[in-house]
């Protein structure tokens, strides 16, 4: 796969750019599939591919010695996508038949 | 001591032979003797529809028809259903889904004895309150 910013090539299921860092693909939290950056569902599991919507977040890379300074909306983003990782965790998490029957009480 | 008979009726929908006659055992162990059997979640549906049972023990993972379709399918046409998830599905979202679907109660495969009596004491409870309503 090329990178669309260096023209690096580079491996097919690369998740970044081995060269300057640039996102090439959005990796599914749920089963670990490596799907195309514009993706919004996974194709192999269906779930919500959480890094899609966000790409602008990832499509300037930092330089070396120069972390990127986020924006306060930019900040307010990441943090909501980290709670949609972690929503789709819990979404998939195995349950006791305690647990159950607090549910079903 | 064998429990004395009740006038109960209960269907068993599973595809695993196992399964059934387990559940038919614990029913009837309990004094319950009409029980119907069913091998998918069409069949299951057709006997509940024809039959009207009190109680409704339902398997989640089966051939033809699964337990979600077949769930939906029986509280459309009866909302008053009593339904009993029998399955080894324990991700919190499956669970969700049959609680959100109508399931009534939710027994996690596989079971205890001990397990299945207390889940049993309450659908029978529930039908309890229903026929002192009426």
């Amino acid at each position: 796969m090329e990178c669309p910013i260096c023209k690096a090539s580079n491996g097919e299921v690369k998740r970044f750019c081995t060269a300057c860092g640039t996102p090439l693909g959005a990796l599914c939290r749920r089963c670990g599939k490596m799907g195309k950056l514009e993706d919004k569902y996974c194709g192999d599991c269906g779930a919500v591919l959480a890094a899609a919507p966000n790409e602008h977040l990832f499509s300037h890379p930092a330089q070396a010695g120069a972390p990127k300074q986020y924006a306060p909306d930019e900040i307010e983003e990441l943090l909501s996508l980290r709670k949609l990782a972690r929503d789709e965790e819990a979404a998939s998490e195995h349950v006791t038949q305690n647990d159950i029957d607090s549910i079903f009480k | 001591m064998k429990a004395p008979p009740l006038n109960f009726t209960a269907l068993v929908v599973d595809d695993s032979p196992h399964s059934r006659i387990l559940l038919l055992r614990l029913l009837q162990r309990s004094g319950i003797s009409q029980v119907q059997l069913a091998v998918n979640g069409a069949e299951g549906i057709e006997r509940y529809k024809a039959s009207k049972p009190d109680m409704v023990f339902l398997d989640a993972i089966m051939p033809e028809m699964d337990g979600l379709e077949a769930l939906r399918e029986i509280k459309n046409s009866d909302p008053e259903a009593v339904v009993v998830m029998t399955t080894s599905l324990s991700e919190k979202e499956k669970v969700l889904q049959f609680k959100e679907a109508g399931a009534n109660y939710y027994l996690l495969k596989p079971f205890e004895n001990e397990k299945f009596d207390q889940t049993l004491l309450k659908v029978l409870s529930l039908l309890s309150q229903r026929i002192k309503k009426v």
